[in-house]
């Protein structure tokens, strides 16, 4: 079967004549249907800006990117809007709710765009609301609810749609960590029971041990890759350190 | 190289000037045409009493222009500060960078001297082909020529323009040259966004509040629509309004919270619920200053379509309330003077009548001892209607002694100003009433009154007749109508004559040989008090000089305030929304991120400044439907308004300069939102 990701010798070049940072570096790797895989490495190692190409905001400079079979270096702007629309889902460091409209609207808002029939946008909401524990919030605006509220808000928008995938870029970097454990235990119950396919960027150990599958970066380049397998979270998180204890430099003092 | 500077920056965030470039053009263009009416007036031929009325204008429209002048420079000043607030972090940098505060000031400097420039060349060239307008507008209601059409610029005017916008320069670049001295680096270069939370409120207060808004609203223009505008009422009227107004915005953002229940099928597709949210959280925050916009906008409208159709009822209503070149009355007192042809012995002193008179008729006015039968039912009526004692039936001289006027003497006088006859029957008689009493008279009911005149009885012929038989004289309240057999029996006691002239040429031309002929020295050396054969003459146009000129000093006054507030209202709009936009501009980019078309993006931003914009502007059209209906009703009778031209002149204003910035502040909103590129 085709996989749902699939990265080709992926360049990222900054700058122009002179100083060139490259921020992605022959970056290659791909992700199977149902998969929950981590993007690990320190700040400025080029996460965001290899999360960023993979989602559509950002062009590589070389190399393609294969969702669902589809070259998505290769679609036009038109293209591209539509192909998020239907195919990804986007969790972001600060929740990105609009403040202005009640969380069941920011959540509505990912099916609007796409002309969800009305009916369906309220099962659906309020089905993916209930998976993620938010139903209560609901009716709220993004001001009267918690930081963890909000990111679980934020994932109920990335999830509603069904999307082939589902990017987070460090989701639970502004989160208290029982509101981090939650938010997480949320990804990993989508994964396991939806099937649902995620590619999720952390500088943090504790986060990246509930993938089942973690890619290291540095420097723009993949380092090394760390498989789950049949180990308990705890030992995972055990294996995780000890890579990034490998790694060094600032990644380790990120912990 | 600074200028070099200023000049890339002002043509490379061209978008961000946008609105600060309109608001100073169409106010040096406003400026300039106001302010040149002066030099306007050379190429239209005045009389030497309008020429009189036309300084007066001025004298008041230089007074105007100070009001003008602060409200502009408060204008420019506010958008400005809206400019220097997105170019914060770009100051910032070049601070950073190792350049002086000075030279950042300078940089500034250019910048504002640069758009200045620009803005005060588009506004001038705007400028001098509306005032050529205006020459055509001033002309046509003071129903005068245009001598020689010629293209009029005035120096003046322009100096005028320079100096009072250059002082407003002077103002901003005080103003920014402080903000740069006294911001903090770290502040330039952190523009902090605003977090606001959206007040939100409750739905069922929203309810009633919004009911309670539409009742005021509704009491409001049911009783000005009874009453009419020229009543001590009008103040409360206008009090219910503004807080129907107020209330009205404060409300509609709880009724919103109806609209996904009601209408999902429109709320849940496409952006419209984020757009929907987007305007309320504005309107929301901005209720005062919606309502005091959309009162403004109210006033603007008001002003210009009121304005407009005043003047040009003024000048239907002159011709129709002068209906004749001249009139020239006689008053005999029955045995001292003599009755006589007032126009034969015109021209036996020597006037070339044949020559300068197209038509005329001369009608006698009699007296006789007139009593109103069974007519306390109809005076009590009229009594109740003034309030006034002195109307009574016994008491009223209005009323006692009505001059008679023979039936077919009256006719010729109708048909010289081609009015259609009337009849009287044998035993009957017909009322005239004044005009500006007419809407009272008419509604009375007239039957069964019998009026008895030198003991001989009449009954009514018909209702009653209110069009003027002279020119500019007062002749009583009412008059009677009755047969000739019986009425030219009666003894005169004035005579009056109704010329018309074949053109306004002629006209003056008679006057002025009136003057020439009956001067002092003859009345002084005059044996008999017939020393000429008229005591009062008025012509057409020197009581609608007088008239007219008023209603057209009032008509510019109102398009010049009303232009400076519709100006001030969209400025102000559409920099509150492109400085929403700046800071949510996030937003935007998260829509995209959700995979909305950069078309739907766009347009979700077009709708919801649009609707912002028109929120105001939609309120205030009622109010000034409404509004102007009611002025219409209250000079019902009087003056007919025809409201159409001048609304449809208003709305075709309001197009241009609402619409201008509603342009202008969408093109700006646009560049705020538009992708970073990250190539
Ligand atoms: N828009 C940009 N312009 C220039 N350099 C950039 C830009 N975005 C990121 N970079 C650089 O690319 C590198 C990777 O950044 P990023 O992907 O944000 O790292 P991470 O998310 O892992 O912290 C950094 O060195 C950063 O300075
Ligand atoms: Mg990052």
């Amino acid at each position: 079967m085709e996989p749902v990701l699939r990265v080709r010798n992926v360049e990222k070049y900054y700058g122009s004549r002179g100083t060139v940072t490259k921020a992605v570096d022959d970056v290659s790797f791909t992700v199977e249907k149902g998969e929950f895989v981590g993007v690990m490495g320190a700040s400025g190692s080029g996460k965001t800006t290899l999360l960023n190409c993979i989602a559509t905001i950002d062009r590589v400079t070389s190399g393609h990117i294969f969702i669902g079979g589809r070259d998505v270096t290769a679609l036009g702007e038109r293209r591209l809007s539509a192909f998020r629309r239907e195919e990804l889902g986007f969790i972001f460091q600060d929740f990105n709710l609009l403040d202005t409209l009640t969380a069941f609207e920011n959540i509505a808002l990912a099916l609007t765009v796409r002309r969800t029939p009305p009916e369906e946008i309220r099962v659906r909401v309020e089905e993916v609301a209930q998976r993620l524990g938010v139903a209560a919030a609901l009716p709220k605006y993004p001001y009267q609810l918690s930081g963890g509220e909000r990111q679980r808000v934020a994932a109920a928008r990335a999830i509603v749609g069904s999307p082939s995938l589902i990017l987070a870029d460090e989701p639970t970097g502004s989160l208290d960590s029982r509101s981090a454990r939650i938010l997480l235990e949320s990804l990993s119950t989508l994964n396991a029971a939806l099937h649902a396919t995620i590619l999720m960027v952390t500088h943090d150990a504790f986060t990246a041990s509930y993938c089942g599958r973690i890619l290291f970066i540095k420097d723009g380049k993949l380092f090394s890759e760390l498989r789950r397998g049949e180990a308990s979270r705890r030992e995972f998180f055990e294996h995780i350190l000890e890579v990034v204890s490998l790694l060094g430099g600032e990644g380790a003092h990120a912990l | 190289m600074l200028c070099k500077l200023a000049f890339r920056n002002v043509s490379r965030s061209f978008r961000d000037f946008a609105v600060y470039f309109l608001t100073l053009a169409f106010g040096v263009c406003l400026f300039y045409v106001f302010n040149s009416i002066d030099a306007q007036q050379a190429m239209i031929a005045l009389s030497e009493s309008q020429k009189f009325y036309v300084d007066q204008m001025i004298v008041i429209m230089g007074y105007v222009s100070v009001f003008v002048a602060v409200v502009l420079g408060l204008l420019v000043v506010y958008a400005n500060r809206f400019l220097m607030k997105r170019r914060k972090q770009e100051l910032g940098l070049y601070l950073l960078l190792g350049m002086r505060r000075t030279g950042v000031t300078r940089i500034l400097l250019a910048e504002t001297f640069l758009i200045g420039l620009f803005a005060l060349a588009a506004g001038l060239t705007g400028g001098v082909f509306l005032s050529q307008m205006v020459s055509v507008v001033t002309a046509r209601l003071f129903e005068a020529d245009l001598t020689s059409f010629r293209f009029v610029f005035s120096p003046a005017a322009l100096g005028k323009t320079a100096l009072c916008f250059g002082l407003i320069f002077a103002v901003v670049i005080v103003f920014n040259t402080a903000t740069v001295s006294r911001c903090r680096l770290s502040e330039l270069l952190t523009a902090a966004r605003k977090n606001e939370t959206p007040g939100v409120r409750s739905g069922r207060l929203c309810v009633v509040l919004f009911l309670l808004s539409a009742a005021s609203l509704a009491t409001a223009y049911l009783w000005v629509l009874h009453t009419g505008i020229f009543t001590s009422d009008l103040g409360c009227q206008i009090a219910l309004g503004c807080i129907g107004t107020a209330l009205f915005f404060f409300s509609l953002s709880g009724l919103l919270e109806a609209f996904p229940r009601l209408f999902p099928r429109f709320y849940f597709r496409g952006l419209h619920c984020f757009v929907l949210r987007q305007v309320n959280a504005r309107v929301n925050t901005a209720v005062f200053s919606m309502s005091v916009i959309c009162l403004m906008l109210f006033l603007t409208i008001s002003c210009l379509a009121g304005g407009m159709s005043m003047a040009e009822g003024f000048n239907a209503q002159a011709r129709q309330q002068y209906p004749y070149g001249a009139s020239l009355m006689y008053t005999t007192d029955g045995d001292r003077k003599p009755a006589l042809s007032i126009e034969g012995t015109l021209r036996a002193d020597g006037i070339a009548v044949d020559e300068l008179i197209r038509s005329s008729s001369q009608l006698d006015l009699r007296r006789a001892d007139v009593r109103f039968e069974d007519a306390l039912r109809f005076f009590d009526a009229a009594a109740l209607i003034y309030e006034d004692s002195e109307y009574t039936a016994e008491g009223g001289d209005v009323l006692a002694r009505p001059c008679i006027l023979p039936e077919s003497a009256f006719n010729a006088m109708r048909r010289l100003a081609n009015q259609p006859e009337v009849e009287v029957g044998e035993e009957e008689y017909l009322l005239w009433v004044k005009p500006t009493m007419a809407q009272y008279f008419t509604a009375l009911p007239l039957s069964g009154v019998t009026v008895s005149a030198e003991g001989r009885m009449f009954t009514a012929a018909g209702a009653c007749v209110t069009e003027p038989f002279a020119t500019g004289l007062g002749i009583g309240q009412i008059a009677l109508i009755l047969p000739d057999e019986f009425a030219e029996t009666l003894p005169i006691t004035a005579q009056l004559l109704n010329i018309q002239f074949e053109s306004r040429q002629d006209e003056d031309a008679f006057a002025a040989a009136l003057d020439a002929v009956y001067t002092e020295e003859r009345a002084e050396t005059a044996t008999g008090r017939n020393w000429r054969p008229y005591d009062i003459l008025s012509t057409q146009h020197q009581m609608i000089d007088s008239s007219v000129s008023v209603k057209t000093i009032i008509l510019f006054l109102g398009v010049y305030i009303g232009l400076v507030f519709l100006i001030t209202s969209a400025a102000v709009l559409g920099l509150q929304q492109l400085s929403e936009t700046a800071d949510r501009a996030e937003s935007y980019r998260l829509l995209r991120r959700l995979g909305a078309k950069e078309k739907m993006v766009r347009r979700a931003l077009f709708s919801q400044i649009t609707m912002y914009v028109c929120l105001p502007l939609a309120l205030a059209l009622v109010h000034a439907a409404v509004g102007l209906k009611a002025l219409q009703l209250s000079f019902q009778g009087d003056l007919p308004l025809d409201i159409l031209p001048g609304a449809a002149v208003t709305a075709g204003i309001l197009l241009l300069i609402y619409g201008g910035y509603l342009l202008a502040t969408c093109f700006a909103a646009q560049g705020v939102i538009r992708p970073r590129r990250r190539e």
